[in-house]
This record gives C-alpha cells, structure tokens and sequence, in this order.
C-alpha cells in the first residue's frame, strides 16, 4: 500500500491520532519540508520540554504561553518567533537573517555591513565538510576575509553574500541523504548593522532590513525615473538616509502615487528656512 | 368527504413545498487598492451583512464582477486574480460531526499541551498554502481567511 500523499487529509487524521508527540517526528511524518513546517504556526500554550527540535525553525511562529526546559535546538532557530517566556526567549539573538536575506538584488544599494554568528561558520564548514580556502575559491574572496568571518569580526555585505552563495553552492552539491544534518546551515546566522553618522556599528532587526530593502526600491526606482542615475554604484543610502529620504520625497505630495501617475515633481528646496526680520 | 379520504390513502405524497425566498441583494462596494508599484487591485465588499444561506444569486444571468481587458489577458505571471476572503470570525460551521468517535476521547484528554493538534492545523495552513489560499495566522478571530482563489480567462 502506498503512503497517502501529503495533500491527504488521512495524514492529517493520523498526525492527529499518532501517539508520538514529538513535533519533529510530526513534521517528518507530514511529507513537508522538515525546516519550514513550523515557521508561522500557531504554537502557542504548548509545554516543549524534553522535545528534540533540532532542524526546526520557528521563524514567525506564535509562541506566546510556551515554556520549555530541557529541550534541545539549533542555534537561532527561535529567532523571529514571538515569545514571552524566559525558556524560549534565552535562545534569540540578534543574527536573526538568513543567508538568502544578503543575496536580495536590493541589498547593494544599501549601506549596511554583517557579522556572522560566533561559530556558525565554522559549523557550516565542518557539516559540508569543506575549508575556508574552498569557500573563499567559490566565493572568489581573500581567505582573510573568511576568516574575518569566521572569527564573527564585521564584514561588508558583498562579503558575507559571496560567503552565502558559495555555501549554498556546496549545500546544493550535497546528497539528499547526507543534507538532512545540514539544518545547521539553514538556520539564520547573520546579523545585519547599520553605520550611523558619528557612532558606533548597530544591528537592525531582521523586519527593519526588509523594510530598508523595500525602500531602497522605492527610492531608485524613484530616482531613475526623474533623474538621471548618477551614482547608482557610487553611492549608498543608509537606512536613516532612506528614510528621511523616503519621507521627504514621497510622503510629500497629496497623492503618494508616485509611480502610478507620473507627474512634475518640484525640486527640493532646502532642509532648514531661515527667517530674517 | 369521508369517501375521499378513503381514496387517496393509497396515493403517494408528490407534491413538495418549495420555500424561496425572493430579495434584492444591495449593491457592492468597490474600493480600489494599489498592489504594490505595478499591480492593481480591486476590493469588492457586499454591503448585505446577514448570514447568506444557499446560493444567493445567479453567477451566469447577473454576474457580481465582470473584467474587461484593453488587450488580451496574460495566461501566465501577470494574470488577474479574483480571490473571496473573509474574516474567520464570519464562518459559521453548524453541522460539524465526528466521524471516527476514537478522535472525540483525545480530543477531551488534551486540552492543554496538545502537540498533535497544533502540528496538524500546521499541517492543514501547508496544503492550503501551496493550493495558493494563502492562510493568515488563524489564531485571532479577526485573521482574514480566503476561501477561493481562480485566475480570470478569456469570455469567448
């Protein structure tokens, strides 16, 4: 007899019936993908103790009401979810963005640097079975910078891109068999920071760089469409300097369409007036 | 008046009473809704806000929303998609039964701490989200829930 497709709602009768009550047996059992099966779900009042959650990400999860002791995860995979109790919340930090997050297209046009977690380079290295000179070949880097890296030191975000996409080339180059220990490498690892003028490296969350990106796009398209592009690879917007310029430029007019009905658009006049008597 | 009862004993009931219920539905309210930098969208709400009960119009004869195209609609990425959604705190499910009476005892057992089911709704978001119904956080009554998606074609 063949297993029930994972379309069939006899899989979800027998995941409510299974005498198992582990919520990484349940995930196995679906047919879905393990790693995402609980991304977004609502977990909330469960007790996790003594659960074996490792290859589990909770990104987005509802975890309100959960506790937990004695549970065992990987590293950042509670990162994104939404807790309130001292149990969950001892395991999110703030490299809360995943590798495909610093391969966005948008992300050059941004003024922002990463740093990897402590060890997760060294993890990912260990689990694809590689070298640092290997990742720095693929991802056409200094090993130096790899190891900067790795030694979780900030680095520029074309870096830690190049970083990503080489180890996602290894990752694909694995066997099916051999990629489900490799959740490790799924999980987020990279914290994204800002440079404010005059102050020191500060990490934005995960949702405020996506705002950031969303804004980048708005902004050059904005400005490709009134302007010539003058410095589109010479100049970067920091996410303050993209807001500011988000706020001014299209929160200005009456009518925010400002792609869907193109219109003349004065110049800006200056920042601050000065009154004379 | 008695023989005539007497006759029609043998006869079978073939009349049926049919109850129908004519009204004017109320008309729609049409808000448009910028999807992004380069899409459009349109937000049909009914302004009748009883519970429906049974077909409430004829989707042939008076159709509630008709598309006309300057060109001919894309078959792929950029098509015009009509989706139904609603509030989940809108659906009224009154005749829900048990089929298998084994599920009823778990059910009571686990009020609290109930893996299983919170895997299963999982389960469930899953197979409606590659069915394209993208599910919300179905935790609040006020999530909103679409119950049918279709991409509109060509009227020939």
């Amino acid at each position: 007899m063949t297993p029930a497709s994972k379309y069939d709602f006899k899989r979800v009768v027998d995941t409510l019936k299974s005498p198992s009550s582990s919520l990484r047996e349940l995930a196995e059992n679906s047919g879905f993908d393990v790693f995402s099966f609980y991304q977004k779900a609502d977990l909330s009042g469960l007790d996790l103790s003594n659960q074996d959650l490792r290859g589990l990400n909770f990104s987005g999860a509802n975890l309100k009401g959960s506790i937990g002791s004695n549970f065992e995860a990987d590293e950042g995979a509670f990162n994104g979810g939404f807790t309130d109790s001292d149990d969950l919340s001892a395991y999110i930090d703030k490299f809360d963005c995943f590798l495909d997050d610093v391969l966005h297209s948008q992300a050059k046009f941004v003024y922002v640097f990463t740093q990897f977690r402590p060890g997760a380079i060294d993890e990912s290295i260990n689990v694809l079975r590689t070298t640092s000179q290997t990742i720095a070949e693929i991802a056409k880097l200094n090993v130096a910078t790899v190891r900067k890296a790795r030694r979780s030191q900030v680095v520029a975000l074309e870096s830690a891109s190049a970083i990503a996409f080489a180890i996602k080339g290894l990752l694909q180059k694995l066997r099916t068999a051999e990629r489900q220990r490799t959740s490790i490498v799924r999980q987020p690892m990279i914290s994204i920071l800002e440079l404010p003028y005059g102050s020191e490296f500060r990490p934005i969350s995960r949702e405020r760089y996506a705002t950031v990106l969303e804004l980048s796009a708005m902004v050059n398209t904005y400005r490709n469409k009134h302007r010539p592009p003058e410095h589109e690879y010479l100049f970067r917007d920091s996410p303050a300097m993209l807001s500011w310029i988000s706020k001014y430029y299209l929160e200005r007019g009456e009518d925010p369409g400002w792609i869907r009905y193109p219109q003349r658009v004065e110049e800006p006049g200056p920042l601050f007036a000065v009154e004379y008597d | 008046m008695a023989l005539s009862g007497a006759a029609s004993r043998g006869r079978s009931l073939s009349d049926e009473e049919v109850l129908s219920v004519v009204q004017t539905l109320p008309e729609n309210i049409v808000t448009p809704r910028p999807l992004g930098s380069h899409a459009y969208s349109w937000e049909l709400e009914p302004t009748y806000r009883d519970v429906l009960k049974g077909q409430p119009w004829n989707p042939v004869n008076e159709a509630r929303l008709r598309i006309k195209s300057l060109t001919s609609i894309p078959t792929i990425a950029p098509a015009i998609t009509v989706e139904i959604s609603c509030d989940l705190d809108d659906v009224h499910i009154s005749d829900l039964k048990l089929k298998d009476e084994s599920l009823s005892n778990r059910m009571v057992a686990a009020v609290f701490n109930d893996i299983n089911e919170a895997a299963a709704i999982q389960h469930l978001k899953h197979i409606l989200r590659e069915a394209d119904l993208e599910p919300s956080s179905l935790d609040n009554r006020f999530a909103r829930m679409i119950l049918a998606n279709t991409i509109a074609t060509e009227d020939r």
